[in-house]
Order: C-alpha cells, then sequence, then structure tokens
C-alpha cells in the first residue's frame, strides 16, 4: 500500500526528467549469437556511436535517407539503409551479427512497447534482493521485485531512467531502452554501503541526495551521510563546509567538527576505514578543511557508536572517504574565480616571504640559517658569546656572522588582497577487460585564497584596541586511484597528496588600560600542511554470505611552521623579550591495518542472521621538533627602540654588537611519542519480521608514550583496554515509520599534547598550554532513541532524543599556576558530564510545477551539556558547573531549494545557525563565549549542456559580525566580509 | 660506611663518562682537560686542578660551594627534587626526608652561562650566608662588570608556605594540605606550596644577584630573586639584585620576611608581592636605571608593586612595609613609586620616593570584569572590592617636580603625616638629608604570619638613618661598588638618549 504511494510521488518527482524527442530518431538494437552485441561502433552522417551495453544505438537525425555502416572491433560488419520520413518519425533497425557479418532489418516504429525483464542482486550478499520497487521515471509504471529478485516491466517504446529503490539499499538509476519485441534483460547489483554514487554518475535533477537518503535508512545506528553531490549543491568546497548541513552538527572556526555539541574531542575520524592521522600538534581532532571535494568521496556522520568504530565515537564518527573509481570516462576540468567584498581589492597586512610563496612552499627562506644552526646545535642550546674558553664560547665573529644570516625581515607592509581562485583538473575510466572492469580516476588542485578580519577590535581585561588579520591559504592536493572490481572483489589502490598552507599575517594596536600603555602586537606566520597518505583497500566476496574488507593505510603528515615571528611595542618601544623566532616541525608517520568479516544468512523466510567481527591496529609515531630563538639587545647601545623594527634589528647593530639573537628553546619543546592502538570486535544482528537487533562489544588496547630527546624528563605513558559493549534494536512499525533504541558505551582519551610536559603556545593568543601527565581516560555511556518517518524515498522526518554520561571528562581550564603561570591553560578530568539532547531533522518537497520543484531541508538541534567540575576546577573558575566548552545549545540549519530542471538551472538557499558557547573558562570570572551567529549562503547552478556546468554562489551575505562576549560585553568581535565566487567545470567526454 | 659507598659508586660512574666526554654540553675548563675529580657528583664537573668547577643537572646531595673555586652554573641547576607533583601528605614527608642542602661558603662568586639559574625547591635548603666583608655573589659568566641585563636566569627559592590562588580562587591546598603550583619563570620551574607558613628553606644573607632576568618565554622573565611559598624560617637578609631584566625580588605567596635590601637598575618593579604573600620588609634602598631611556623588557617599572590587578585579585595578600627609598629615573617616569592593589591589605611606614610619575597609587579591584554592576566607587564603573591601605610617615616629591602628584587614582583608608613634600633631597648614603627626615615614633603594626617578626620602631623616614656616613651605611662595603654611586644626584628628568 505505501508503495504504492511511492511510485506516485516518484512519477511526478520525475516527470521532469523525461526529454521530449526534438527530431526524428532511429533506434539500432544490434545482437550477436542471440544476445546484445559487444564492441559495435555505428556510423550514420558523420556521427559515430558505440552500441551500449544493452545492444542499443539511438540518434536524432534530420528527416533524410541514410545509410549506417557498422563496424566491431574496428572491421567493417556491414551496413544498414533507412529512411526517416519527418521530424516526427522514428525508425527501428534490427541488427544480428551472425559470423561476424551483420543482417539488419528495418521497420517502423510504431507505439508498442516493450518488456524490461530483470533481476536485483545484492552487492553485499550476492544474493537476490526482493521488496524493491522498479519504476520508470516519466511513467506511473512500476514494479515489485519478486522473492527471486525479479522483475517484469512493460513500457512504450521510449529511452527511460529506471530507478530501484530498497528500504535497505543505496537508489540505483540506469538508463534502458524499450524496443517492440525486443526483450531487455538486466541483471542489476545493488549496495549497500553508500557514497558510490558520486558527481559522475548522471544524477541531472537529482536534487536531494538519494544515496544518501537510503543510507541512513539502512544504517541500525544513526547515521548522517553527505555525497558529493549534496556538497556540489550546496556549494560546499570541503568537508568542513558540508558538515554544517547536518543535524546536529556545528563546525568550528571552519575547521573542527562539533557533533551533538560535544566538540573534537568526542568525535572519531576516519579516512578510507583507518584512523585519521593528526596534522596539529595542538590539538586531537582532524581539520576538516584539509579535504577538497574533488578528493572526497563521502562523508559519513555516525551519531552513535557501532562495535566495528573506534572506542572514542560518543559525539559521533566522521568517516571520510576519498573517491572510488569512476563508473565511466571522466575528463573534467573545473576553475573558479572569487571575491570577498571586504577583502578583495583592498589594503592588507602582509610582508615579504619567499619566492615560492605563491605554490604554497617555503624555498628556504625561512629555514632556520645553517650558520646560526652549527653554533647552536640546531637552535637547541644557548649561544655563550665569549673567549675564555674555546669550548664553550662561540667568538663574536662566528656569532656576529651567524646572527647576520638570518634575513632580520619583520616589518609589515599593506598589499592588495587578490580574488580567490582555482583550478582543478580531473581524468579517470573504467574499462571493461572480460573478468572484471578496471579503471583509475586523479584530480590535481591548485587553490589560492585570501581573507581578512575587518574592523576588528578587542575589549576584554583592561586590553582594548583593533587588530588586523590576514590569512593567504595555498592549497594543492594531488590524487589517484587505480582499481580492479569484479563480480567477486573490489581492489583498490588510493594516493593521496594535501597541501595547505596558511600564512598569517596579525598587527594589534593594543591599550593596557589598567598600565596605561600602549602595546603593539605583529606575528608573521606560515604554516605548512601536507598529508601523504597510501591506501590499499580491498573487498571480497566469498559467496552469498560471507564477505571480507580489509585496508592498509600508509600516511605521514607533516606540519611545518618555520620562522613564526612576533614582537611586540610597549609604550612605543619594542621590547626586546618579546621578539622571537620559531621553528617547528612535527611529522608523523602512521600505519593503520584492519579487516571486517561478514556472514550473513536466512536463517527463515523472516529471520535474518548477521554476524561480523574484525580487528585493526594502527602505529602512530609522532616526532615534534620546536626551535625558539630570541633576541637580547644592549640597552646601552644607544639605538632608539621607538624606531622600526628593521632600524632596530639589522645587520649593521649586529656587527656592532648590540643586538643578538639567543636561543630560548627549553628542553621539553622536542619530544616523540607513539600512540598505538589495537583492537577486536564481534556483533550479532538479527532481522525478525519488522525488528532489528545488533548486539556486540569491542575490545581497545591503546598506548601512548612521550619521551623528550633533550631533556631529562621521565618518559610518560598511558595504557588501558577497555572493553566496550553495544545494543540496539530497530523496529520498523510501518513501511514508513521505524523506531530505533541504542545503548553503548565509550571513551575518549586525552591527546598527546595534553598529556605533554613540552609546554606549548597558543597560535592564537601566544597563551601557554601546560600538559596534565596525570590525564586519564574518560569512559562515556550512551543512550540513543530514534524514530523516523519517512514521506517518500526521498523525504523524511526524524525525532531522536539522546543522553550521553561522561565520567572524568577532560576539559581545557585553568592551572594551577603562579604569576605568569596562572596565565596559561591546562587540562584536567573534571567529575562528570551530562550531555542530553533533542534532534529534529526534516526533507520535504513543497513545490512541483513543469519548470521545476522546490523542497525544504532543515535539522535543529538542542541540546544541554553540563559539566560538573573538579574540585580544583571548581575552585579556580569559581563556579562547581557549568556548560561543557564548546558547545552551543542550539544548532539549526534550513535549506530552501529550488531545481529548474527543465533548463538545468537550480537555486538553493542555505541558512546556518549555532548558538552561543563557551570559547574560553576563565580563572574566577564568567567564561568567554562565541555570540550565537547565523551564516545564509546562496548557491545557484546552471547546466547549459552536459557539459557545461555554471555555478555562482554567494557566502555569508549577512555578514554578521563574528562576537564574543564575557557578561555579555563584547570581548572581541570582527567581520569576515560577503563573498561572491563564479565557477564553471567543463566535461571533455 | 654508605655514604662511602655511594661516593664510590659515583667516582666509578663518573671516571667512566670521563671516556665519552660527560654529559655535560657545558662542561668546561681553561686548560681544555676536562677531569671530573673522584668522589665529585655528576652535578658537577670541575677542571683538572680544581680552579673551576660548574654545576647543572639536580643536585640530589647535600653539597658545598667551597670558597677559592670558581663556582659556574652551566644550566638549570635544580636543588633536591621537590619540585615535582606531591600527591599527598606521605609525599611531602617523603619530599622534606629527601630534601638536601646547598651550602655557599662567603666570598663564593657564582658566575652564570646564559642557561644558568638555580632553583631551590621545596623540602631542601639554600645556605647563602656571606659576610659583609665577603658577600655572596651571583652574576653572569660573559664580562667581569655587573653591567649586564638579562645575561642568565636568577635564584628561585620554592617552599611549603601557602600560597592564594589569581582570581581569590583560596589556598593552594584547597579543602586538603597538599600544593602543587606551577611557578613562574619557564618550563623548569616545578611545583611549589604548601600549607606550613613556618617552612624554612635556609638562609640569604649578604648575597648579590646581578645581571640575571633571562627571557623564559614570550612575556616571561625571571625575577633576581623569586621566592615561591617560601615559609618565615627562611631568613632573607642584606640582599641587593642588581640589573635583573625582570623584578629584583618577587613573592608569590609565603611568609617570608626580609631586611636589608638593596635594588639597583632593576628593569621592572624591584618588589613585588602578590598571591597571598603575608610578611614584614624593613630598610630597603631601591634605585632606577639612570643610563636607560625605557625599559628593556615587557615591562613596567615600579619600585613597589603589590599584588595584582582586578580579576587577578588576591585579597588574602598583606605586607607591611617599613624605612623604604626610592629613586625614581627617566626609564621609570611613566610609572608610580608603589602601586598598591588588587584588594590587598597593606600598611606602608615611614618610607620615602623621588622622580616617579606619582608617588602613591592605590587600586580597588573590578573582580568580575563587570562594569555594569557591583561598584562601590562612586563614578569607576564596576570596582566591587577594596584595597584597605594604610600610610604613615609616607612621603615624597614625584611627578613633574614641583607639582603635586603624590596621589594616583586615590589616597590611603588609613594613616597620618602622608603626602606630597618638595623639600625632599636624598644624600649619597641614600638618607633623606632634610627636615622631613625625622618623626615621631610610632608603633608599626606588623603582618602576623606567625613569625613574631616586629619591626624596629625608627623614628626617621628612609632606609638610612639621617646623618649616617656612606661608610657606615648598612649597605656599605657588600653591595656591587658603584650601584649606588651619584644617587643623591640622581635626575629622573634626564634622558640618557644619546644625541644622533
Amino acid at each position: 500500500m505505501s508503495f504504492k504511494r511511492l511510485i506516485s510521488t516518484a512519477a511526478i518527482t520525475s516527470s521532469f526528467c523525461f526529454a521530449p524527442a526534438h527530431a526524428a530518431e532511429v533506434v539500432f538494437y544490434i545482437t550477436e549469437d542471440g544476445s546484445a552485441a559487444d564492441a559495435v561502433s555505428v556510423a550514420v552522417n558523420g556521427q559515430r556511436q558505440i552500441v551500449n551495453p544493452q545492444g542499443f544505438v539511438t540518434f536524432e537525425l534530420p528527416a533524410d535517407s541514410y545509410t549506417a555502416e557498422l563496424s566491431q572491433y574496428g572491421a567493417w560488419v556491414g551496413e544498414a539503409d533507412f529512411t526517416l520520413e519527418n521530424d516526427d518519425s522514428s525508425e527501428d533497425v534490427f541488427v544480428e551479427i551472425l559470423g561476424g557479418e551483420a543482417i539488419a532489418e528495418t521497420s517502423s516504429s510504431d507505439a508498442a512497447g516493450g518488456v524490461i525483464k530483470g533481476q536485483l542482486i545484492s552487492n553485499e550478499t550476492g544474493g537476490p534482493v526482493s521488496g524493491a520497487r522498479v519504476s520508470a521515471a516519466g511513467t506511473d509504471l512500476g514494479v515489485i521485485t519478486d522473492d527471486d529478485g525479479s522483475f517484469s516491466l512493460e513500457l512504450p517504446r521510449g529511452n527511460y531512467t529506471l530507478t530501484v529503490a530498497h528500504p535497505s539499499y543505496q537508489r540505483a538509476e540506469l538508463n534502458v531502452n524499450s524496443m517492440p519485441g525486443v526483450p531487455v534483460d538486466l541483471n542489476v547489483e545493488v549496495g549497500m554501503s553508500g557514497n558510490g554514487v558520486i558527481e559522475e554518475v548522471v544524477a541531472v535533477g537529482t536534487y536531494v541526495a538519494d544515496s544518501a537518503t537510503s543510507q541512513e535508512r539502512d544504517a541500525s545506528a544513526v547515521l548522517d551521510s553527505i555525497g558529493a553531490e549534496q556538497m556540489s549543491q550546496f556549494g560546499d568546497s570541503s568537508a568542513a563546509s558540508a558538515l554544517k548541513r547536518v543535524a546536529g552538527v556545528a563546525v568550528v572556526g571552519g575547521q573542527f567538527a562539533v557533533v551533538r555539541g560535544l566538540q573534537g574531542r568526542y568525535i572519531s575520524s576516519t579516512l578510507n576505514g583507518g584512523l585519521m592521522p593528526s596534522t596539529d600538534p595542538l590539538r586531537r581532532d582532524v581539520p576538516l578543511d584539509l579535504f577538497p571535494a574533488n578528493v572526497l568521496g563521502g562523508i559519513n556522520i555516525q551519531k552513535s557508536y557501532t562495535p566495528e568504530l573506534p572506542g572514542d565515537t560518543t559525539g559521533g564518527i566522521i568517516m571520510m572517504t576519498t573517491k572510488d573509481l569512476p563508473d565511466g570516462p571522466v575528463n573534467k576540468i573545473k576553475g573558479s574565480l572569487g571575491v570577498n567584498m571586504r577583502t578583495t581589492f583592498s589594503d592588507v597586512a602582509y610582508y615579504d616571504g619567499s619566492e615560492t610563496d605563491w605554490m604554497g612552499v617555503d624555498d628556504g627562506t625561512r629555514d632556520l640559517p645553517a650558520a646560526y644552526a652549527a653554533i647552536s646545535n640546531n637552535g637547541e642550546d644557548a649561544i655563550e658569546v665569549c673567549t675564555f674558553d674555546p669550548e664553550i664560547c662561540t667568538s663574536p665573529e662566528d656569532a656576529t656572522k651567524a646572527f647576520n644570516s638570518f634575513d632580520h625581515n619583520f616589518a609589515v607592509k599593506n598589499v592588495q588582497a587578490k580574488p580567490e581562485k582555482s583550478i582543478a583538473y580531473q581524468i579517470g575510466t573504467l574499462r571493461d577487460i572480460g573478468p572484471g572492469d578496471l579503471g583509475y580516476y586523479a584530480a590535481l588542485q591548485y587553490k589560492d585564497k585570501w581573507t581578512a578580519r575587518h574592523d576588528a577590535e578587542v575589549d576584554d581585561l583592561g586590553v582594548v584596541g583593533t587588530y588586523e588579520r590576514t590569512k593567504r591559504n595555498i592549497d594543492a592536493t594531488g590524487y589517484f586511484v587505480v582499481g580492479y572490481e569484479d563480480e567477486n572483489m573490489v581492489l583498490n589502490s588510493k594516493t593521496t597528496l594535501l597541501r595547505n598552507t596558511e600564512n598569517t599575517i596579525k598587527v594589534a594596536q593594543l591599550l593596557d588600560v589598567d598600565e596605561e600603555q600602549p602595546q603593539d602586537e605583529v606575528i608573521l606566520q606560515w604554516v605548512e600542511r601536507q598529508f601523504l597518505a597510501q591506501h590499499f583497500l580491498g573487498e571480497y566476496y566469498f559467496d552469498q554470505k560471507n564477505s571480507l574488507d580489509w585496508r592498509i593505510n600508509l600516511g605521514q603528515t607533516k606540519r611545518n611552521e618555520p620562522d613564526r615571528r612576533t614582537y611586540q611595542y610597549l609604550a612605543g618601544n619594542l621590547s626586546n623579550s618579546t621578539v622571537e623566532r620559531r621553528f617547528s616541525e612535527l611529522v608523523e608517520d602512521s600505519l593503520d591495518i584492519g579487516f571486517d568479516y561478514k556472514y550473513e544468512t536466512n536463517l527463515s523466510a523472516e529471520t535474518l542472521l548477521k554476524l561480523k567481527f574484525g580487528a585493526m591496529a594502527s602505529e602512530k609515531e609522532r616526532e615534534v621538533t620546536l626551535v625558539r630563538v630570541g633576541m637580547d639587545a644592549n640597552p646601552a647601545s644607544g639605538i632608539d627602540f621607538s624606531s622600526g623594527i628593521e632600524e632596530i634589528i639589522n645587520d649593521e647593530n649586529v656587527d656592532d654588537g648590540f643586538v643578538r639573537y639567543q636561543s630560548r628553546t627549553a628542553a621539553t619543546d622536542s619530544y616523540t611519542a607513539t600512540d598505538s592502538v589495537t583492537a577486536y570486535y564481534g556483533s550479532f544482528g538479527l532481522d525478525f519480521y519488522s525488528l532489528q537487533l545488533l548486539a556486540g562489544a569491542r575490545s581497545e588496547t591503546s598506548e601512548q608514550t612521550l619521551t623528550y630527546p633533550n631533556s631529562n624528563s621521565d618518559e610518560s605513558s598511558l595504557s588501558s583496554t577497555n572493553l566496550l559493549p553495544m545494543f540496539s534494536l530497530n523496529y520498523q512499525a510501518m513501511e514508513d515509520l521505524q523506531f530505533r533504541f541504542a545503548a553503548s558505551q565509550t571513551i575518549s582519551r586525552p591527546g598527546l599534547t595534553e598529556r605533554s610536559l613540552s609546554v606549548q603556545f597558543d597560535p592564537d593568543t601566544d597563551e601557554a598550554i601546560i600538559g596534565n601527565p596525570d590525564l586519564v581516560i574518560s569512559e562515556i555511556t550512551n543512550i540513543d532513541v530514534r524514530s523516523e518517518y519517512y514521506f517518500s524515498e526521498s523525504e523524511s522526518m526524524s525525532l531522536a532524543y539522546f543522553t550521553k554520561d561522561i565520567t572524568a571528562p577532560i576539559e581545557r581550564t585553568i592551572p594551577d599556576g603562579s604569576g605568569s603561570a596562572a596565565r596559561g591553560v591546562t587540562f584536567r578530568n573534571e567529575d562528570s558530564a551530562a550531555v542530553s539532547g533533542i534532534e529534529f531533522d526534516i526533507r520535504k518537497n513543497f513545490i512541483e510545477t513543469i519548470y521545476g520543484s522546490a523542497f525544504v531541508a532543515g535539522n535543529l538541534a538542542l541540546i544541554d551539556a553540563e559539566v560538573t567540575l573538579s574540585e580544583e576546577s571548581a575552585r579556580f573558575e569559581g563556579r562547581d558547573s557549568r556548560r561543557l566548552q564548546g558547545q552551543s545549545e542550539t544548532l539549526a540549519n534550513v535549506q530552501l531549494g529550488f531545481d529548474g530542471e527543465e533548463y538545468g538551472h537550480s537555486l538553493t538557499l542555505l541558512v546556518n545557525y549555532a548558538g552561543d558557547r563557551i570559547y574560553k573558562s576563565a580563572r574566577s570570572i564568567e567564561p568567554e563565549f562565541e555570540e550565537a551567529r547565523t551564516v545564509v549562503d546562496l548557491v545557484y547552478k546552471w547546466e547549459p549542456s552536459e557539459r557545461l556546468e555554471l555555478s555562482a554562489k554567494a557566502g555569508n551575505i549577512t555578514d554578521s559580525a563574528v562576537k564574543f562576549s564575557r557578561n555579555d560585553e563584547i570581548t572581541e568581535q570582527y567581520y569576515e566580509g560577503t563573498t561572491a565566487s563564479l565557477s564553471f567545470s567543463y566535461s571533455f567526454e | 660506611m654508605e655514604l662511602n659507598k655511594n661516593i664510590l659508586a659515583i667516582s666509578i660512574l663518573s671516571a667512566t663518562l670521563v671516556g665519552c666526554g660527560g654529559g655535560s654540553s657545558s662542561s668546561s675548563s681553561d686548560d681544555d682537560t676536562t677531569t671530573p675529580v673522584a668522589g665529585t657528583p655528576d652535578f658537577v664537573t670541575c677542571n683538572a686542578d680544581e680552579t673551576i668547577c660548574t654545576l647543572e643537572g639536580t643536585i640530589d646531595q647535600d653539597f658545598t660551594l667551597e670558597s677559592g673555586i670558581e663556582w659556574r652554573l652551566g644550566g638549570f641547576t635544580v636543588v633536591g627534587s621537590g619540585g615535582s607533583v606531591l600527591a599527598d601528605a606521605a609525599a611531602v614527608t617523603a619530599a622534606k626526608e629527601a630534601g638536601v642542602t646547598l651550602t655557599i661558603e662567603p666570598g663564593v662568586h657564582v658566575k652564570a652561562f646564559s642557561t644558568g639559574a638555580l632553583l631551590v625547591t621545596r623540602g631542601s635548603k639554600l645556605m647563602a650566608e656571606g659576610t659583609a666583608a665577603q658577600p655572596i655573589t651571583f652574576s653572569s659568566i660573559q664580562d667581569e662588570d655587573f653591567d649586564g641585563l638579562g645575561e642568565w636566569g636568577g635564584v628561585i627559592v620554592q617552599g611549603f608556605a601557602p600560597q592564594y590562588g589569581p582570581g581569590d580562587t583560596g589556598a593552594c591546598f584547597g579543602s586538603g594540605t597538599v600544593c602543587n603550583v606551577e611557578g613562574e619563570g619557564g618550563d623548569e620551574v616545578g611545583n611549589f606550596g604548601g600549607n606550613e607558613p613556618a617552612d624554612n628553606s635556609g638562609v640569604i644573607k649578604y648575597v648579590r644577584i646581578a645581571e640575571g632576568g633571562k627571557v623564559a618565554g614570550p612575556n616571561n622573565e625571571i625575577n633576581g630573586l623569586t621566592l615561591q611559598g617560601v615559609g618565615h624560617g627562611t631568613t632573607v637578609e642584606y640582599v641587593q639584585v642588581h640589573n635583573n631584566l625582570d623584578d629584583g625580588v618577587e613573592w608569590f605567596g609565603g611568609t617570608v620576611n626580609a631586611k636589608y635590601l638593596v635594588l639597583t637598575g632593576n628593569d621592572d618593579d624591584d618588589i613585588d608581592f602578590d598571591e597571598g604573600f603575608k610578611g614584614n620588609i624593613q630598610y630597603a634602598i631601591i634605585r632606577k636605571n639612570p643610563a636607560l631611556v625605557a625599559p628593556s623588557g615587557s615591562n613596567d617599572p615600579r619600585g613597589i608593586e603589590a599584588n595584582s590587578s582586578d580579576d587577578e585579585y588576591v585579597p588574602q595578600t598583606e605586607g607591611a612595609l617599613a624605612n623604604i627609598t626610592l629613586v625614581g629615573a627617566f626609564m621609570s617616569n611613566d610609572e608610580p613609586a608603589m602601586r598598591l592593589r588588587g584588594a590587598l591589605t597593606a600598611n606602608v611606614y615611614n618610607t620615602v620616593s623621588y622622580g616617579f610619575e606619582h608617588c602613591v597609587r592605590i587600586d580597588d579591584a573590578n573582580t568580575d570584569k563587570d562594569n555594569g554592576t557591583g561598584s562601590t566607587v562612586a563614578g569607576v564603573d564596576g570596582i566591587d572590592e577594596l584595597s584597605d591601605v594604610t600610610l604613615n610617615n609616607v612621603i615624597g616629591n614625584c611627578g613633574d617636580l614641583g607639582a603635586d602628584e603624590f596621589y594616583e587614582e586615590r589616597t590611603e583608608d588609613a594613616g597620618s603625616n602622608n603626602g606630597y613634600d618638595n623639600t625632599v633631597v636624598i644624600d649619597s648614603a641614600g638618607a633623606l638629608a632634610n627636615s622631613s627626615a625625622t618623626v615621631t615614633q610610632m608603633d608599626f603594626a606588623e603582618v602576623d604570619n606567625g613569625s613574631g617578626f616586629a619591626f624596629d620602631n625608627t623614628t626617621y623616614i628612609g632606609a638610612v638613618e639621617p646623618g649616617t656616613s656612606e661608610a657606615d651605611a648598612w649597605w656599605a662595603g657588600w653591595i656591587i661598588e658603584g650601584s649606588l654611586d651619584d644617587i643623591e644626584t640622581q635626575d629622573p628628568t634626564f634622558d640618557p638618549t644619546p644625541a644622533d
């Protein structure tokens, strides 16, 4: 009953896809030895086409008489004559190739139809898929597959898009021709796993990512997914911007995800199934903007834990997969040009870097000069300028030479910010090589983007002023996947190189109100992040019941921050002790291997048993080196410290011995760390009538060690083994209504730097970040309840409630410090935290006309997360409990879309709201909040032809200020500017 | 017997180290032949004839710096291991039992390399007891003079006395007895504090600390003498801090009293107390460097800086000071001679200031940083906790000389005979030489920190009794030569910028 309704809905929504014939048409149906012919090409009137897998070729031609030439494997096999009487006529040409010779028979077509028959096979089980709906777009015709997965559908003559839909499978679309007297037999494979239908699939007119919906519907756990289609629909250029569209997900600072009010600490990330390597030593989560859209195949967000996932999947997991093999040839170029209404062409703070900065690569200009490295043990040891003991002393001559090997380049100047530009190229194909398909896909991208904070003001804790901050991001990406797939297996090798370079210039003019002292600060920071990975991934189907997935992921992340320069003028004079050049590098090598084995069998007609087990091992080795070089100036030198910094730090003053560089590297600045996780799990699933039960457990053993090669500080390590059980129950009350319940236990481990003795400095504020070696692992109990209602295959509504009880949550808090050591931040296990929330999500189509359709999608999350502080934190923060850091109480998204499929236009309006959240807790006073903010984006797309796609995006339309506050008084605010961009993509084939 | 065995073991260990060049990058000698002497522990390396010995690492046994040897600080040198986190009372007891004593003989000159600093951890003691004739000196090794600034770290002493957290966050021991407060001064400074006001960290007497204050991180310098949670069982008398890039002496909590301080050429404040310090200070001469145009570090040079501002206030802080002479210079002429703030309690007696922008600045605290509510002072938004300042016989000539710029912000809460005095004259002994100097005797109120400290109830203003000759002043003979020369003619309006 419900299917009937589904079919009619589908028919209406799809009706705009049906393209009317504009010219006379001839359809060739070519068979060889009784079945569809392979590799036959047909040439008519200067056009040449190859038969499709069903044996059809269609030409649209002006009315005339023609001779078609047929060849196979390059050899002539025959010809066929036909006549098209007028523009409305159509001819069918049946060609039978017998013994290498084509015998053609031509007939005028009539309205009588053909029969499309076929069988649906599950990709996962290899078995038939029953109960699936097969319908033809543009008609109200549809059937349900029977117990063997078979269907038979009579269709009038024509070309159709067949849609295959099943609650547990990904939606599939295929192109068929129906001709009288020509039986079409199809074997259609459908898969449960998502992300297959991405971009390169012809998805004209698919305005809701159906793959995502089906995937969501299938999962036993609470799952949201975004395919690349959706990302491009919304103009999302990276994972970070795409994630904002998912219920209960917020993205902080454009880079880090907050899922269900839980920030990075409670969210795990995987890339192609393996644990994600980290790229920022100060964070334990992954900057999402590292992955551009033409490399990402898809993102799944699962908001509840299941045993095959990492044990730290508490708020959720962000599973990113890079692109798989394409479904056919791809050869596409993309480009874009964008402006920021405030930034572009305005004067922004900048400085002279290296010759190759435009590539995002420093040419060595920023390296610690060799002459300095030589006299300072690579910057680790202080330099003693003296002569009394050659073993210890560096002579003044050598020292001067070494100091002058620095470029003394500190000055900030103004330059005009350039428009944002990017260029990308993608190429790939999939070829049938007999037993299976072999294919590849490669992508290259370059992007250069300038952003700035405008009218930035600060007024907090007695410091008032303004600042300018310019950021130039240069991204370069290379990606290559090659693979093989056949009935039994999939083998892929994926190679990824991502580079993201960030050049930040910050100039602040502040006044310390309390000290009545002007305080001008400059930060010049160049950070190169690089991610290089080689992933080998395989799937193997032994038979209909048994399957194995495996992966070997090798990765290396690097973060190189050479010559970060900072200095301050206090009361108009350069403060020597604030001058610092910092050189830091992080290299992390990772190896992640794992497998998942699945066994599924029908115990009876109504009972499906699913068993799953697997294991993984991950090993990361991190090496961090940090060198700090400060400046000493002789106060009696007569230098005028109120002059420009290059009048103070220059070759002459160094030669005169007035100015010296000096290493200020602390012994614990550099460290090496290992982080290993091994896990195995098993789960048991039972589908019984409308009940789905899943139970399982995971055993996870982890060990972290930190050592300080330059210090006699002890090695610090943390190891534990945790058993993490879960249980879930799904009840399908009706075909289109289901209820879910899940309970699980998860953990949260401290990050490496959170336990490090090495005092790090916050890149933005220069605040000391003091690790806490005593941190322990937090344990979390999760409960999820969710109900879902599907209006149609592409329309749904869900309501969820969840609670999370966290024991010993780790929060960024106030150190027990004295003097300047009290000003930093540290991490502490608090007593407990309780998180509960409601999520509402809806997708609904609301206007359907012959010109197009419109939809509204939205989600709303209301979250309450309170942390009960430990005695120490309570004493320092002056409160016993507060909201969990980084967590908004309200998160909302609304998308309004209009699709004018007829002419290839689409318009999407996106509104994203994040309520206020604690930015930073403070000693004894109110925490600093990031104020609630609404961002509105508008995306317009036009596809004038199948090859060309144009889009225009207006971002941050309202350009409301980013604001921070304390006690409801603004502490900091700035504007990011409205952006406008135009992009095109052109497919060569 | 036990000790002998240890020494034997150490000597074998040391001997084996010779072959691989020793463990210290700063191991040193004049004749290039570094030879650890048998019986020398591994934190010390000496040259062959034992005329020069270098300290580095953790001094984990009682040790004496004998006179006649040139002692050097090759790096961060830590006495004892009380700086590690002490989890409970048993750990505190164990730390005390494991405490060691570093004794420095009179006349010893400790020369520090640029990474050098001396940290005495809680439970351990520094016995640095010089004499007026043979003071103990710390300075940098870079040159023979004492003119440098920020050329090495400084001396840091930590104890088990209470510290109170900024922001009125209470005693460091909370509801328990154990403290682990991370000290200022860089990564290597460990934890201090406890609940023992009477704790004893030794004796620092006739000690001169010069040219210190090395930068330990952005906006982070080391004080000349840093006293973190040091108890009143400790003696601090006759101490000079000269040319330090940060403060002269800074107290972070603790209860240790001090007498006879000479604080000269320091780039930041000279006397700085905070974080619940409870103690008394009598007789101090403070002199700013007349040769500097501006501070060299990220500093705001005042004579006395007590407690932190506003949200960092510590109302438990309580200090009593008597007989201080403060002489400003051009580099400090934007700053007050003394700044008393942060809802503290302070009593200042018989003190004279000369040549700062203002003589006395008293601030109250806006503790919640909320400008809208809770103001207890008319016209000042948000003030909600007041300082309690008593001044008696506190006079001075500050501001543009000749104009009354005695107070900044507000006047004292109690006291008498205070204010602007344009007749102030300082003589070469650091004594007040005009008629304002003599006052009637009054009872100074000491801070009761349990020490039983009693002020000398002097009848004069300033650090030195009027009429005392230079040679008879309490500072004569032991301070760094020349460091108080020409104090009587110091002109804070003189701009030392050299002409182009």
